[in-house]
C-alpha cells in the first residue's frame, strides 16, 4: 500500500501540476472573459461575431466531412514559416480571433491551403465548382471530389444561381440543372465567412 | 523499491512447472485466460478494419477519386476512423491485455472475477464501434487522438476504469516483496489514463470551452496519451520483457528509476509543443517545447537501458523472435523520441509543422515502438496462456520482415517527404500545387508500406487461427498434444 501510495502522488503530480498549470490558467487567459471582443482599434471599431445562420450550419458540416484532415485555420506570424508570402492572410491570428466559436478547427496538417482568409481569395461560383471538381480549377489537385452534395433539378422558370456551368458528358440532361445541395450551400456559406479582414491590436495587417 | 525487473534467474524458473513459482505463475495465466483472449482477439480484429482503412486512406491521399462516392467513405471520415480504430480499437486491447497480464504475473496474484473484465472489455469495445460508426456517418470531432464522437465517452470511460481498478487492485494485493520497474509503469499508465481521459472529456464536451483552449485541452490530451500511457505501457512490457526473451538482467536499475520518474513528471506538459506559431500565449508553446527537451532524459536513458541488456545477449537476440521484435520496439522509442524531441524546436518546426513529417513521428511511435512491442508480448505471453504453442514459427518470422520493411517503407518517406514539404510550403517561389505533387509522390511510399504492414498482419492471423483451432481440437481430443520445438524459438 505504501508503495502504491508513492506512485499515486507521483502520478497526481504529473497529472495535476500540468492540468492546472497548463489547462486551468491557460484556458482562464484564452477565454472571452479575459479577451474583449468589442474594441476600437486606430479609431475602428472592431465586433467580433460568432458565425450564425447558415454559416454555422456550414462549420458543422465542415467538422462532419472531415476538413481539418487535410487544411489549417491559423496563420503564423510574419518570419516564421510562408504563411503571409504566401498570401494566406496578411496577419498573423490569435487567440482573440477565435474567442467565440465553439468549434475551433485549428488543424494539423496542410496537404492543403490554409483556409482562414479564404473568403477574401475565392467566390462563390469558385468554391462550388471547386468542391463539385476540383480538378476542373486546379490541374494536379489532390483536393476529394464532393460531388455528392450536388443533384440534378428540374429547371423552373429560369436556372438557379447556384447551378454548375457543366458542358459535355458531364452536363446534366436538358432541361435540368445540377445544384448544390443545403449542406453544400451552407458550407459555402461559411467558407464565404472566413476572412481576417480586420485588425486587432495584439494583430495588425501588414502591407 | 530495490528489485526492479523480473530477475534474471525467472526465466528458467518458469520453466520448471514443478516448482512453487511455476505453479503460481500457471495459476496466473489459467485465471486470465478468458478476458486476456477477449482483448486480444478483439486488438485482432481492430487490427485487421484498421489494415483496410488505413489502406483507404493512404490510397485516397495520392488516388482522391478511389471509392469517394459517398461521404461516409471519403477521405475526411475515412482517415479519422483508421486513426481510432489503430490507438483505441486495437493499441489500446493490446495494451489491457498485456497490462492485466503483467501484472497479475509479476504480483503472483491470480484474477478475480474474469468475467468482470470481459464486462470492461466489452464495453470500452462497444463504444469504439459505435464511436467508429459515428465517425462514419459525420459525428467525428476535429481533434487528432480525439475523433471518437464525444458520446461514447462515458461508455469506454467504463470499461476502462474497470480494467484499470483491476490493475491497481492486482498491485495493491500482490503477493511479492520486491516491486519490479514494470510494476511502476503499468499502474501509472494505468492511473494516467483514465484520469486524462475524464479531464479531457469533461472539458471538451462537457463543458466546452469556445476559443482556442480547446486545442490547448486536446493536444494536452494528445501529449499525456501517447507518453504516460503508450509510452508506460510499451515501457512496460519492454522491461518485463527483455530479461525474460534473453535470460539477462536489465542493464541498470538504477536507469529505469531514473527514467520512470522524468516520464511520469514530465510526459503531461509535452502536448503543447505541438502548438508552435499558433494562435497561443508563447509561455504554453515554451512549456511544451522545453518539457518536450527534458523528456529527452527518459528516452536516452530507457534506450540505453534496453538496448544495452539486449547487447549482451546477442545469442538471444539472434535466435528469437519475440526478442526481435522487441528490439525493433526499443529501437523505435528511442529514434521517435529523439524525433519529438527535435521536432518541435522552433527553428525546426517552422519548417515540419503542418507537413507529414509529424506523421512520421506518430508512425514511428505507435506502430514502431508501441505496437511492435505488443506483438512481441502476444508471441510470448499467448503460448503460455494458451499452453499451447504457435503452430507456425516461420509466420512469426515473415510478420516480423515485412513489418521491418513496412515500417521503413513508411516513416522514411513520411519524414523525408515532411521535410521537403514543409521546405516547399515556407518558398513562396514554389507554387501551391507543386507542393501538393511532390508530397505525393512520397506518400505512395507510405501506401507501399502499409501493404507490407498488412501481410505482416495477416501472417500474425493465420498464426493466431491455427493457435486456436489447434488448441480447440486439443482440448476436445487430448492424445493429440504435439511438439514444443517452436516454443523455443519465441522463448519459451
Ligand atoms: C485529402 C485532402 C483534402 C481534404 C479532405 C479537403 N481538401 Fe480542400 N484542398 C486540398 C488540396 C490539396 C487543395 C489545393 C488544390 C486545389 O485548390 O484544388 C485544396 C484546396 C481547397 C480550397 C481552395 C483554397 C485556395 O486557397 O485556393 C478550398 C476552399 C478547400 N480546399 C476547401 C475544402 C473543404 C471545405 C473541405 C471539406 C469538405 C476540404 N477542402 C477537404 C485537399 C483537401
Amino acid at each position: 500500500m505504501k508503495k502504491f501510495f508513492c506512485l499515486f502522488l507521483l502520478v497526481f503530480a504529473g497529472v495535476a501540476c500540468s492540468w492546472v498549470g497548463l489547462l486551468l490558467i491557460g484556458s482562464g487567459a484564452l477565454s472571452a472573459r479575459k479577451l474583449e471582443t468589442s474594441l476600437t482599434v486606430a479609431g475602428d471599431d472592431v465586433v467580433l461575431e460568432m458565425d450564425l445562420g447558415l454559416a454555422a450550419r456550414g462549420k458543422e458540416v465542415y467538422r462532419e466531412l472531415g476538413c481539418v484532415q487535410c487544411h489549417t485555420q491559423q496563420v503564423r506570424r510574419p518570419g516564421y514559416g510562408g504563411d503571409l508570402d504566401r498570401g494566406w492572410g496578411s496577419r498573423q491570428t490569435v487567440a482573440r480571433d477565435y474567442v467565440l466559436q465553439d468549434l475551433v478547427a485549428l488543424g494539423n496538417r496542410r496537404i492543403g491551403p490554409d483556409l482562414t482568409d479564404v473568403g477574401s481569395r475565392r467566390d462563390t461560383e469558385w468554391f462550388y465548382q471547386h468542391l463539385y471538381d476540383p480538378t476542373s480549377l486546379v490541374d494536379w489537385s489532390t483536393s476529394p471530389s464532393y460531388a455528392y452534395l450536388f443533384y440534378d433539378k428540374e429547371v423552373t422558370d429560369e436556372t438557379s444561381a447556384t447551378a454548375l456551368k457543366l458542358e459535355g458528358n458531364d452536363a446534366p440532361d436538358p432541361g435540368f440543372e445540377r445544384v448544390p445541395n443545403f449542406d453544400a450551400r451552407a458550407l459555402v456559406a461559411y467558407l464565404e465567412s472566413l476572412r481576417l479582414d480586420y485588425d486587432l491590436p495584439e494583430s495588425k495587417r501588414i502591407n | 523499491m530495490t528489485d526492479i525487473g523480473p530477475s534474471p534467474q525467472s526465466p528458467q524458473r518458469d520453466a520448471h512447472p514443478a516448482s512453487r513459482l511455476g505453479a503460481e505463475t500457471a495459476e496466473v495465466d489459467k485465471s486470465i485466460r478468458l478476458p486476456f483472449l477477449f482483448f486480444i482477439l478483439s486488438g485482432w480484429i481492430w487490427l485487421l478494419a484498421a489494415s483496410l482503412f488505413g489502406y483507404l486512406t493512404f490510397w485516397k491521399a495520392h488516388n482522391p477519386e478511389f471509392l469517394n462516392t459517398h461521404a461516409w467513405i471519403s477521405f475526411g471520415r475515412v482517415s479519422p476512423a483508421f486513426n481510432a480504430m489503430l490507438v483505441y480499437g486495437f493499441a489500446c486491447n493490446f495494451a489491457f491485455g498485456l497490462g492485466l497480464w503483467m501484472i497479475s504475473r509479476l504480483g503472483r496474484v491470480p484474477v478475480r472475477y474474469p468475467i468482470l473484465l470481459v464486462v470492461a472489455a466489452i464495453f470500452w469495445n462497444g463504444g469504439v464501434d459505435i464511436g467508429i460508426f459515428g465517425i462514419l456517418r459525420g459525428d467525428l470531432n476535429v481533434f487528432d487522438y480525439l475523433e471518437l464522437p464525444g458520446y461514447v465517452a462515458p461508455v469506454i470511460l467504463a470499461g476502462l476504469l474497470f480494467v484499470s481498478v483491476w490493475v491497481i487492485l492486482a498491485f495493491i494485493n500482490r503477493r511479492t516483496d520486491s516491486v519490479y520497474a514494470s510494476q511502476w509503469y503499468l499502474v501509472a499508465g494505468f492511473l494516467a489514463f483514465p484520469w486524462i481521459f475524464l479531464i479531457t472529456a469533461a472539458m471538451l464536451f462537457v463543458y466546452p470551452t469556445a476559443g482556442v483552449s480547446q486545442a490547448l485541452v486536446a493536444n494536452w490530451y494528445a501529449g499525456s496519451l501517447l507518453w504516460l500511457w503508450f509510452g508506460s505501457v510499451g515501457t512496460a512490457l519492454l522491461y518485463y520483457l527483455i530479461p525474460k526473451l534473453s535470460g539477462k538482467p536489465i542493464l541498470s536499475y538504477e536507469l529505469a528509476r531514473f527514467g520512470f520518474l522524468v516520464l511520469v513528471l514530465v510526459g503531461a506538459w509535452t502536448g503543447t509543443a505541438r502548438l508552435a506559431g499558433g494562435p497561443f500565449p508563447a509561455w504554453i508553446i515554451t512549456v511544451g517545447i522545453a518539457s518536450s527537451l527534458l523528456l529527452l532524459v527518459f528516452f536516452l536513458v530507457t534506450g540505453i537501458n534496453f538496448l544495452g541488456s539486449m547487447a549482451s545477449a546477442r545469442d538471444a537476440l539472434s535466435s528469437n523472435t519475440a526478442l526481435q521484435f522487441a528490439f525493433v520496439g526499443a529501437l523505435s522509442l528511442l529514434i521517435s523520441g529523439l524525433a519529438s524531441t527535435l521536432l518541435p524546436l522552433r527553428s525546426i518546426n517552422e519548417i515540419v509543422q503542418f507537413t507529414i513529417a509529424w506523421e512520421a513521428r506518430h508512425f514511428l511511435l505507435l506502430y514502431g515502438f508501441f505496437s511492435m512491442v505488443a506483438f512481441a508480448g502476444v508471441y510470448y505471453a499467448l503460448p503460455k496462456i494458451l499452453q499451447h504453442d504457435w503452430p507456425m514459427a516461420f509466420m512469426i518470422q515473415t510478420h516480423l520482415y515485412t513489418a521491418v520493411i513496412g515500417l521503413l517503407l513508411v516513416v522514411l518517406p513520411l519524414a523525408l517527404g515532411g521535410w521537403n514539404q514543409g521546405m516547399a510550403l515556407n518558398d513562396p517561389s514554389i507554387p501551391f500545387v507543386q507542393v501538393v505533387r511532390t508530397t505525393t509522390v512520397w506518400m505512395l511510399g507510405r501506401s507501399l508500406g502499409w501493404l507490407f504492414l498488412i501481410f505482416g498482419h495477416l501472417a500474425f492471423s493465420l498464426n493466431l487461427i491455427l493457435l486456436l483451432v489447434e488448441k480447440c481440437k486439443s482440448v476436445c481430443c487430448p492424445a493429440n498434444e504435439y511438439s514444443t520445438t517452436v516454443g523455443e524459438r519465441v522463448g519459451s
